[in-house]
């Protein structure tokens, strides 16, 4: 327990200030509304494409659905951190750009409170915007060129308090009370040559808002298979938002009085499908789809529709004893997905579909695990005047254990 | 612990901010900058009332005459004292000459090539200050109506020479005998000086030549009474009478405007528009002309709706082929001023900064000559309460030691579009 409290304080002290605010994304799409919608899965679910809607929650935390938490080993503290770096590629028919983020994204801890109720508390990124670009344009009047800078940052966290109940043997259903807090920052600089003339727009976007989400989960047994059947579920939430827009020029600045832009959480919901064997097997598919209205983000461009993600996941083990050694104790893991993401620009959906593979390592005695997973995609296409992103994902990932309440009633 | 090492690494690197191009197409500006030059600005002409002229430790004396700013004569006054040995002529002593002698200060207006002629008065009325603690351009004071030297040269103010006159033989004999006979006279300064008032330099309207700087510090300026001797061997005697009282030394400034585009200009401090003085403004020193800019449109611009300023600039063009013998100043300043045409404070810009002209000079065709004026934080402090005050103009002139101490002159060309105001915003 000691060290976890150590691990904590360290991660508090790194990176909680960056995590809470500023999530690193380098996207031109994250520059509608509220960004890029993350996944809300840990480094296990990543392995598997993000799939884990059916998946239950045993040697780590799947915070897909709420209801995963019941399947939490009743004598462990799990902690989980995960730390993402993100290579793209981003292309068009005429520019090339490459570009590397890396930050921690979440932070999450979860224990069993007795037989039927466990809970899970931490902070998840919901949405990020990350962005850099720069171009030129003409002074009306003057016929010059100057140059614009557009930049983008921050996104929404999700704190949240989840809860799973388990009624019954093989039924669990949970809830998750979630606080959306985020802060968008978009500055637009304009300036002309030998800075003549500068001038720059910031535009901050709180965001804040309370929601829900729900889970269900049910297990039944058929043959040597186990089988999971899960649905999660979200109602749509406008956010609450308070902006502030001012242009600065020299020592002088003005407040602008601008449209507010739409921040929603759409109405969601998924199923999922698992099985798993005594064999070490484990295969996931989930289906969610996000319900996004006809939403003006103050873009031309940009049309909403209802996004749809397909994942599927597979594990093998062959780790069955303590005694296993070596690379008989490694969780091996492959997963794709295919995300229509809700935006539509300039009558061109925008898609994404990625693979990848990924490894699950124990550390040290206690089942802390290193989770590590590959993920190479692309978003985009390049016709229609829109950027292919072509990415590859490296995901680390550590699940703590603490036999916590084992000591505890010992001491 | 390696953990957290890793952690700081990534919050570190994700921290890198490089350019990018790609994504421009999607983004929908919330402004963007436009630049509208259509407001008017106008020139006119003021004369103002009088200019201070006094202790400015330089005589310009002479007369010049074109037809763009007419005839500019310009004389001076001056005191003198007494010498320091004024006590030592003995009876026996033998008056020589007297002279005075001035020397150049380098400044020079019009052409030097030609004659001047100077006249020398002995003052009746003793040179008194105004309340204000000046003399001016406008300020006389009677002389004798017959000159106690006259002198006609080519002048070389760039010789770094000077130039002694002859005074008439009577004058220095009478101040002679003065000394010699101890009188009263010579014993106090005021007494001299209620026995010699002064001088008065007086150029000649029939020279059209230049108009001269030569040096008036105190001490710089020497009547001198040669005279000898005779002992064993001749001794040369020397008195000197110094410039005294620099302070009220002065230079009056007089102007002629007839037969030229001036001609309009009979008021003093009148704004003249440009369009009653063949479409140009005029500022000269010395005799006080001062070109005023007015916009009288500017609060169009607060119609302009989502519209917030970034930088006004001024363009200003002086005449072509105003400035073929006369050089134009590198550097012109901007005064507030108001519908009475007083000179306010210089202009200053957002960090306090007094606001100065580019200067832009076409050598080969003189059409793209122009100084360019930041008047950003001039047109947005008037602009600050909704409302732009119309009289609230701006005066065009030289640093004030060249309006007072010079005749330095400037045409500007006030056709339409010649004279701009470039405001840069962003509409958003």
């Amino acid at each position: 327990m000691n060290r976890i409290l150590f691990v904590l304080l360290g991660l508090y002290v790194a990176g909680i200030g960056n995590l809470l605010f500023s999530q690193s994304t380098r996207s031109p799409y994250s520059i509608f509304a509220e960004g890029q919608i993350e996944n809300f899965g840990t480094g296990t679910n990543h392995a598997m494409g993000g799939t884990g809607i059916a998946f239950q929650s045993q040697y780590y935390l799947n915070n897909v659905n709420p209801a995963s938490y019941s399947g939490i080993d009743s004598l462990s503290f799990l902690f989980e951190a995960g730390l993402f770096g993100n290579l793209t590629r981003f292309s068009t028919g005429d520019y090339n750009n490459t570009h590397f983020t890396a930050n921690l994204k979440y932070l999450v801890m979860g224990f069993r409170f007795n037989r039927w109720w466990a809970t899970s508390f931490g902070i998840l990124p919901y949405s990020s915007v990350g962005y850099k670009i720069s171009t030129t344009d003409i002074i009306e009047g003057d016929l010059t060129t100057y140059f614009k800078t557009y930049e983008g940052s921050g996104g929404i966290n999700k704190f949240f308090w989840g809860h799973s109940i388990k009624p019954f043997r093989n039924f669990s259903a949970g809830f998750s009370l979630s606080y959306y807090l985020g802060s968008i920052k978009k500055t637009e600089t304009g300036s002309t040559v030998n800075d003549y003339i500068t001038y720059s727009i910031v535009r901050t976007d709180k965001v804040h808002s309370l929601n829900l989400d729900y889970g269900v989960q049910y297990a039944f047994r058929l043959g040597d298979y186990k089988y999971f059947i899960g649905a999660i579920f979200t109602d749509n939430k406008n956010m609450d938002t308070d902006m502030k827009c001012t242009i600065s020029y020299g020592t002088d600045s003005v407040d602008l009085e601008k449209e507010d832009v739409y921040f929603y959480v759409p109405r969601k919901f998924g199923i999922g499908l698992a099985l798993e064997n005594e064999s070490g097997f484990k295969a996931g598919l989930d289906y969610e789809k996000h319900f996004w209205p006809g939403t003006s983000f103050n873009n031309s461009l940009l049309k909403t529709r209802d996004s749809e993600r397909y994942s599927i996941g597979l594990e093998y083990t062959p780790y069955k004893r303590r005694s296993d050694k070596g690379w008989k104790r490694i969780f091996y893991r492959v997963g794709g997905s295919y995300y229509k993401t809700y935006l539509v620009i300039d009558e061109t959906p925008v898609n994404s579909a990625s693979f990848t593979l990924g490894a699950g390592i124990p550390v040290g005695k206690e089942l802390n695990m290193m989770n590590l997973s590959l993920e190479a995609g692309r978003t985009g296409a390049r016709n229609n005047g829109l950027i292919r992103e072509d990415f590859l994902v490296f995901h680390v990932n550590f699940t703590l254990h603490d036999t916590w309440f084992i000591k505890y009633k010992f001491k | 612990m390696l953990l957290i090492s890793i952690c700081w690494l990534c919050i570190t690197c994700s921290d890198d901010l490089e350019n990018f191009t790609v994504g421009a197409d999607f983004l929908e500006s919330e402004a963007d900058l436009r630049m509208i030059d259509t407001f008017n600005v106008s020139l006119s002409t003021v004369l103002i009332d009088s200019l201070p002229t006094s202790y400015i430790d330089s005589f310009l004396v002479g007369n010049y005459e074109d037809d763009v700013f007419g005839r500019v004569t310009s004389n001076s006054y001056f005191e003198l004292g007494l010498p320091a040995s004024a006590g030592s002529v003995l009876d026996d002593d033998f008056f020589d000459s007297i002279t005075i002698s001035l020397s150049y200060t380098g400044y020079s207006y019009g052409d030097t090539t030609r004659e001047i002629r100077l006249d020398f008065y002995r003052l009746l009325d003793e040179l008194e200050l105004t309340e204000s603690g000046y003399l001016y351009n406008t300020s006389s004071f009677a002389y004798e109506s017959a000159p106690i030297a006259s002198h006609i040269f080519r002048p070389t103010p760039s010789s770094n020479d000077s130039v002694e006159i002859t005074i008439n033989e009577s004058v220095g004999l009478e101040i002679f005998e003065l000394m010699q006979s101890n009188d009263e006279i010579m014993e106090s300064e005021s007494a001299f000086l209620d026995y010699f008032k002064g001088i008065a330099i007086v150029a000649d309207t029939n020279y059209n030549g230049s108009i001269i700087g030569f040096n008036a510090e105190e001490d710089q300026v020497m009547v001198r009474i040669y005279g000898h001797r005779i002992e064993e061997t001749t001794i040369n005697l020397l008195y000197e009478f110094p410039l005294i009282s620099a302070e009220k030394q002065f230079n009056q400034i007089i102007h002629k405007f007839d037969n030229t585009p001036l001609e309009r200009i009979t008021e003093r401090d009148v704004a003249v528009p440009a369009s009653e003085l063949e479409n140009k403004s005029y500022s000269q020193g010395g005799i006080g002309l001062m070109t005023k800019l007015e916009f009288p449109t500017m609060n169009e611009f607060l119609l302009y709706e989502n519209a917030f300023m970034i930088k006004a600039m001024l363009i200003i063009r002086p005449a072509r082929l105003s400035y073929n013998i006369f050089d134009l100043p590198e550097s012109i300043f901007l005064y507030n001023t108001d519908k009475n045409n007083t000179i306010g404070d210089v202009l200053l810009d957002e960090e306090g900064n007094v606001v100065t002209p580019s200067f832009y000079y076409d050598e080969i065709y003189g059409e793209e000559t122009y100084y360019t004026f930041d008047v950003t934080n001039f047109l947005k402090n008037e602009l600050s309460d909704n409302y732009f005050d119309t009289e609230h103009g701006l005066i065009l002139t030289f640093s004030f030691e060249e309006y007072l101490c010079s005749l330095k002159r400037i045409v500007f060309e006030a056709e339409a579009y010649s004279s701009q105001l470039k405001i840069y915003y962003v509409n958003y």
